[in-house]
C-alpha cells in the first residue's frame, strides 16, 4: 500500500513539474541537447562549453537586440529511446527557440520528427550522415560539412597528393563510420583505384588493431583510410608501426584531434586528415576563440565545441536580421547571407547542408599538427 | 486473510481507476511521454522478474529480446505493410520462441554460464542488428515505423497511446500474476529456493526452466515491438548490454519477487530522472548503491528464500513455503 | 601471415591472462561470480594514472595502483560481499554488479571517459625472424604472466595461508572447524586478486600506451571471465591457457573471417563451447561444490 502511495505521489510530481513556466519575453532561451553522460559525454560537454563562450561574449556586449541569451542543456545519453523523450519535452517548451544538438545522427532521426512537429530548428554542431539532410525535415539544419564532401576529399587527398595506389580502408562500426564508408566505396572506383581490403572496429572497444595490420600489410596496402575515432586512429599506426607497416594513414575530421598525438606519439607523424576545424588555426579570429576557449576549459576545443559556438553566433546573426520566433528563423537560416565564423563560411542549401563550407587538410609534423599544402 | 484479499482487490481496482483518469490531470504531452514509456518498460521489468526473481535464472540481456521483438515488428509493418497488431503479436512469439530456443540449449547450464550466455547472446543481437544491413538497416536503424493502429483508429497522440499503453500494462500485470499464483509459479520459485527438492518433488526443473524464459521473453518482446511502434524509429544503438542491466535494476530496486516492487523499480528508475537533475547526474551511482544495500538490508522475496548459502553452513533454513512444496 | 596472426593473438592473450588469474583465483574459491573485478582493479589503475601526471616515478606509481585495487577489493569484500556470503548465487552476483557500477561512475566522475595517454617510458623494441615480428614487451608481458602464475601456485602450496585458501575453497565449514581464519583468508584472495588485476590492467595500458574506462568492464572482467570458462573454472593454469585460447580465438577471427562479426562470432564460439564442455579444458582439481 506504501508503494502505491508512493507510485502516486510521484505521479502528482510528474504533473506539477510538466507544467511549463511562463516564459520571460525578455531573454532568448535556447537547448543544448546531446550525450552528457556515458562514453560520448566528452563530446556533449564541448557542445555545452562552446555555447557557453558565445553566450557569454554575446551577453557581455549586451546581448542580441538588447535581450540576453540564456540556455538549458538536455542529455540524449546518445540513446535514440532518450533522444524521443528529451525532444518530447522540449518541443513544447514554447521558451525555447532552438536546439544546438544532436550530437549522433541516430537521436537525429528518432528525434527530428518529434522536434518538427513543433518546428523547433535543429542545427546539429556535428551529424554528417549524408542523408539526414535528405529526410525531407525542414526544421533540421547542419553547420558541419558531410561526410559526402568530406570523404570525397578524403578520398581524393589519398589518391591524386599521396599517390596511393592499393588503399585499404577502416571504418568505426557506428552510424557515423558506416557513413563514411559508403561515401568513401563510391568515390575511389570514380578515381579509378580499387580496394584491396576492408575492414571495421568497435570504437570505444577495440584496441588491438594489430589482426588489421598483419591483413593489410600481406596485402600490400599502400594506404590506409582511417574513418573513425583518433583513438583508433593513434592506435592502429602505432601497432602498424610496431609491425614495421608502412603505409599512409588519411583520415577524415574526427580524427584531427589533439589526443590523437598526444596517444600516437611518434607513430602518427606523417598523418594527414581533412578537418572541419583545426584547433591549431593561426588566422586570428580563430586563434583568438581557441585562446579563449582553451583557457575556461583547460582543453582545446575540437570540432564540437567550435561548431556549438558558430550556432549560437549564426542564430545571433539571423535574429539580427529579423528573426523572431521559431518559423521565422527557420526562414532567416534558410535564405539566409553567409555567415563567417570560426569554422568558415555557413550558407545553407536547401536541404540544410552547408556546401560552400570548405574542410582543410592537415598533418602531424614535429609532433603537432600544420596545415598540409593540397595538388 | 479473506479481508486481506478483498482489500487487495479494491486497492488494484481503485489503482487502475485513478491511472485511467490520470490524464484528466496530466495533459502535459513531455509528462504523458514518460508515463507511456514507463508503462512500458515496467512489462519488461515485469518479465525479468518472472525469470530472474521468480525462477532465479540472472538474465543479463533482456535488452537483446526487447530488440529482437522491436526489430521484427519494425521489419514487418515497415517493409512488409503488415498491420499493427500481426506485427505486434508475432514479434512476442518471434521473441518468445527465440527464448526457448536458448532456454532449451542452456537448460542443463549452471548459474553462471546461463548469465554468461544471456550476456554473449545480447552482444550476438546487437552485432546483427547493426550489420545485417540488408535486413535492419545497420546503423541507420528502421525510422518511420507506423503508430499504432486497430482497424482504422490510430494511437497516433501521447493521450491515445496513453490507454494502449496502460491496457497492455494491466493485460500482461494479470497474466504474469496468474502465472506466478499457479501451479506453474510455483513450480518456478521452488526452482529457485532449492532445485534439488523441487526435483524430488516431481518438477522437470529443465523444462520449467525453459518454459519460463520462454513466457519471460514473450512479454520481453511484445513490450519491444509496442515501444518500438510508439517511439516510430527501431535503433541497434538503443539495445545495448547497459541497457540490459538499467533493465535488470529495474526489478532489483522493487525487489525481486514482488510484483508491485517491479513497477516500482520502474517507476523510480525511469521518472525521478526526468524530474530531478541532480538524480539524474547520479543516476548510474546512486542505483550502484541501491543495488549493494537493498541485497543486503532489503534481500525481500529474494534473500529469505535462497537455499546455496544455508547448505554451505549446513543449518536447515526456516522455510515459509514448506506446506505447498511438500505437496506436490 | 598465418604465423604473424598467432603472434599477435599470443600477445593479446597473455595480457588477459594476467587479467583472468585474479579473477579466476576469487571465481574458483568463492564461486562469485565478480562482476567488479574489472572495475575495481581500474580504479587501482587510474590512480596510477593520477600519480604519473603529477610526476611520480612510474616504479612508485604502479606500487601505488597495486596497493589501491588489493586496499579496495578488501572493502569492497567486507562491505558487500560478507554480508551476503551465504545468500545463494543471485544475491552477491546483483552487489557485485552494485560495486562495478559505483566504482565505474567514480572513475568516470573523475577522469572522464577519454581515453588518455599512458606513458612510463618503457619502449619495447622488435625482434625480427624473417618476416614475423615479435616485441620484447610481448615477451616481457608473457613472463611476467607465467611468473605471477608459478609465484601464486608456490604460494598456495607451500605456505599456511595458501593451504588456507585451498580448503576454504573446498569447504567453508570444513575449514572453519579446522581452524582455518575464514574471514581473513578470504580477505587475502580478494585483496590478491585484486592486485593481481591492477597489475595485468596497468601492463594493459601500458602494451597499448593508452587507458580508458573500458579497460574494467569490456576488456577486464568479460574477457577475464571467458578465459576462466574457457580454460576451467578455479585453475590458474587454466586462467592462463584460456587466455591464450582467447586472444588467438580473436586474432584468427579477425584476420582470417571477418573483423565486422569478430564479437559476435568469438561469442557464438564460446557459447557453443559452454553448451559443450562446461568444466573447460583445464578444470581445477577440486571437489565440485554445487
Amino acid at each position: 500500500m506504501n508503494k502505491r502511495l508512493a507510485f502516486l505521489v510521484m505521479l502528482i510530481a510528474v504533473t506539477l513539474f510538466g507544467v511549463s513556466v511562463a516564459s520571460a519575453a525578455d531573454t532568448i532561451h535556447f537547448a543544448v541537447v546531446g550525450p552528457m553522460t556515458g562514453d560520448s559525454a566528452g563530446q556533449g560537454i564541448q557542445m555545452k562549453a562552446g555555447a557557453q563562450l558565445a553566450v557569454d561574449e554575446i551577453n557581455a556586449k549586451g546581448g542580441v537586440n538588447g535581450k540576453k541569451m540564456t540556455f538549458e542543456v538536455a542529455d540524449d545519453m546518445a540513446t535514440p529511446n532518450q533522444a524521443v523523450i528529451v525532444a518530447q519535452k522540449l518541443s513544447l517548451d514554447k521558451k525555447i527557440l532552438f536546439v544546438v544538438g544532436h550530437n549522433n545522427s541516430s537521436c537525429s532521426i528518432a528525434a527530428l520528427p518529434m522536434w518538427e512537429k513543433t518546428g523547433v530548428p535543429v542545427i546539429s554542431p556535428s551529424n554528417t550522415n549524408p542523408t539526414l539532410t535528405r529526410l525531407g525535415h525542414k526544421n533540421y539544419f547542419r553547420v558541419v560539412v558531410n561526410d559526402d564532401i568530406m570523404v570525397n576529399q578524403v578520398v581524393k587527398l589519398a589518391v591524386k597528393d599521396l599517390q596511393v595506389k592499393k588503399p585499404a580502408l577502416v571504418w568505426e562500426n557506428s552510424d557515423y563510420g558506416k557513413g563514411m564508408k559508403d561515401v568513401a566505396l563510391k568515390a575511389l572506383p570514380a578515381l579509378g583505384v580499387s580496394l584491396v581490403g576492408e575492414e571495421s572496429y568497435v570504437p570505444g572497444v577495440d584496441r588491438d588493431y594489430s589482426a588489421i595490420v598483419t591483413k593489410f600489410k600481406g596485402l600490400g596496402a599502400d594506404g590506409v583510410l582511417f574513418l573513425g575515432d583518433y583513438t583508433g586512429a593513434a592506435l592502429l599506426a602505432k601497432q602498424a608501426k610496431n609491425l614495421n607497416y608502412k603505409a599512409k594513414i588519411v583520415g577524415a575530421s574526427s580524427i584531427a584531434h589533439p589526443k590523437l598525438i598526444e596517444i600516437g606519439g611518434p607513430a602518427v607523424e606523417g598523418v594527414v586528415s581533412v578537418t572541419s576545424f583545426d584547433p591549431n588555426d593561426l588566422r586570428p579570429k580563430q586563434a583568438a576563440f581557441i585562446k579563449k576557449y582553451d583557457s575556461i576549459n583547460k582543453e582545446k576545443p575540437g570540432e564540437w565545441g567550435a561548431h556549438a559556438y558558430d550556432i549560437v553566433y549564426l542564430v545571433k546573426a539571423a535574429m539580427e536580421a529579423g528573426a523572431t520566433d521559431r518559423a521565422s528563423l527557420i526562414q532567416k537560416l534558410q535564405g539566409g547571407k553567409s555567415f563567417d565564423g570560426v569554422t568558415g563560411n555557413i550558407k545553407f542549401d536547401k536541404y540544410g547542408d552547408v556546401p560552400d563550407k570548405k574542410a582543410f587538410v592537415i598533418t602531424v609534423k614535429n609532433g603537432s599538427f600544420v596545415s598540409y599544402k593540397t595538388k | 486473510m479473506m479481508n486481506l484479499a478483498a482489500n487487495r482487490k479494491m486497492i488494484t481496482i481503485a489503482a487502475i481507476l485513478a491511472a485511467c483518469a490520470l490524464p484528466l490531470v496530466i495533459t502535459d504531452e513531455y509528462a504523458l511521454r514518460v508515463l507511456n514509456v514507463f508503462f512500458i518498460y515496467s512489462v519488461v521489468a515485469l518479465s525479468i522478474n518472472l525469470i530472474v526473481g521468480f525462477c532465479g535464472q540472472l538474465d543479463m540481456g533482456r535488452a537483446a529480446f526487447m530488440g529482437l521483438g522491436a526489430y521484427w515488428s519494425a521489419i514487418l509493418a515497415v517493409r512488409l505493410h503488415f498491420p499493427f497488431f500481426v506485427a505486434f503479436l508475432t514479434a512476442g512469439i518471434f521473441a518468445g520462441l527465440v527464448g526457448a530456443i536458448l532456454g532449451f540449449l542452456c537448460r542443463k547450464s549452471s548459474f553462471d554460464y546461463l548469465t554468461l550466455i544471456t550476456i554473449g547472446f545480447n552482444v550476438v543481437c546487437q552485432v546483427v542488428f547493426l550489420n545485417w544491413i540488408p535486413v535492419t538497416n545497420g546503423a541507420m536503424g528502421i525510422p518511420k515505423v507506423p503508430v499504432p493502429e486497430f482497424f482504422g483508429f490510430a494511437f497516433d497522440t501521447n493521450l491515445r497511446f496513453y490507454y494502449l499503453a496502460l491496457g497492455f500494462l494491466v493485460v500482461c500485470y494479470v497474466l504474469i500474476e496468474r502465472i506466478t499464483k499457479s501451479k506453474l509459479g510455483r513450480a518456478f520459485e521452488a526452482i529457485r529456493d532449492d532445485s534439488i527438492a523441487a526435483s524430488y518433488s516431481g518438477i522437470n526443473i529443465q523444462n520449467f526452466k525453459v518454459l519460463n524464459f520462454a513466457i519471460g521473453s514473450v512479454f520481453t518482446g511484445l513490450a519491444g515491438s509496442l515501444l518500438v511502434h510508439y517511439t516510430q524509429y527501431a535503433s541497434p544503438f538503443n539495445y545495448t548490454l547497459d541497457e540490459s542491466v538499467y533493465q535488470l535494476q529495474m526489478a532489483i530496486l522493487g525487489g525481486l519477487g514482488s510484483l508491485p516492487g517491479s513497477l516500482l523499480g520502474t517507476l523510480i528508475l525511469v521518472v525521478a530522472p526526468e524530474i530531478s537533475r541532480s538524480f539524474y547526474e547520479y543516476r548510474l551511482v546512486f542505483v550502484g548503491f541501491m543495488m549493494v544495500i537493498m541485497m543486503i538490508y532489503w534481500p525481500n522475496g529474494l534473500l529469505g528464500k535462497a537455499g546455496v548459502g544455508e547448505r554451505l553452513i549446513g543449518i536447515m533454513r526456516f522455510r515459509k513455503k514448506e506446506p505447498e512444496e511438500a505437496g506436490r | 601471415m598465418l604465423l604473424q596472426h598467432l603472434i599477435n593473438g599470443l600477445s593479446i592473450g597473455s595480457i588477459y591472462a594476467l587479467i583472468a588469474m585474479g579473477y579466476n583465483m576469487v571465481y574458483g574459491i568463492l564461486e562469485l561470480l565478480n562482476f567488479a573485478h574489472g572495475d575495481v582493479y581500474a580504479v587501482g589503475c587510474f590512480a596510477a594514472l593520477g600519480l604519473l601526471t603529477m610526476g611520480v616515478h612510474p616504479a612508485l606509481a604502479i606500487m601505488a595502483g597495486i596497493i589501491v585495487g588489493f586496499v579496495i577489493n578488501l572493502f569492497v569484500e567486507k562491505l558487500a560481499y560478507r554480508p551476503v556470503r551465504y545468500s545463494g548465487r543471485v544475491t552477491p552476483t546483483i552487489t557485485a554488479v552494485g560495486i562495478a557500477y559505483i566504482m565505474r561512475n567514480a572513475i568516470l566522475k573523475i577522469w572522464g571517459p577519454e581515453t588518455f595517454a599512458f606513458d612510463i617510458g618503457v619502449r619495447g623494441s622488435n625482434l625480427q625472424f624473417g618476416g614475423i615480428i615479435i616485441g620484447t614487451l610481448q615477451i616481457y608481458i608473457l613472463l611476467i604472466a607465467v611468473s605471477c602464475m608459478i609465484g601464486i601456485t608456490l604460494y598456495l602450496k607451500k605456505t599456511k595461508t595458501g593451504q588456507g585458501i585451498i580448503a576454504i575453497s573446498q569447504s567453508i565449514p570444513t575449514a572453519a572447524l579446522m581452524g582455518v581464519p575464514v574471514n581473513r583468508t578470504i580477505s587475502i584472495v580478494y585483496g590478491i586478486g585484486g592486485a593481481l588485476g591492477v597489475i595485468g590492467g596497468i601492463l594493459f595500458c601500458i602494451y597499448y600506451d593508452s587507458i580508458f574506462i573500458g579497460i574494467g568492464f569490456a576488456l577486464g572482467t568479460i574477457k577475464a571471465w571467458m578465459a576462466s570458462i574457457i580454460g576451467g573454472v578455479g585453475s590458474l593454469k587454466g586462467a592462463v591457457m584460456g587466455a591464450i585460447m582467447l586472444g588467438l580465438m580473436e586474432s584468427m577471427v579477425s584476420g582470417y573471417v571477418s573483423t565486422l562479426y569478430k564479437d559476435a562470432i568469438v561469442w557464438l564460439l564460446l557459447i557453443a563451447f559452454v553448451l559443450i564442455k562446461p568444466q573447460g579444458l583445464f578444470p581445477a582439481q577440486v571437489a565440485e561444490k554445487i
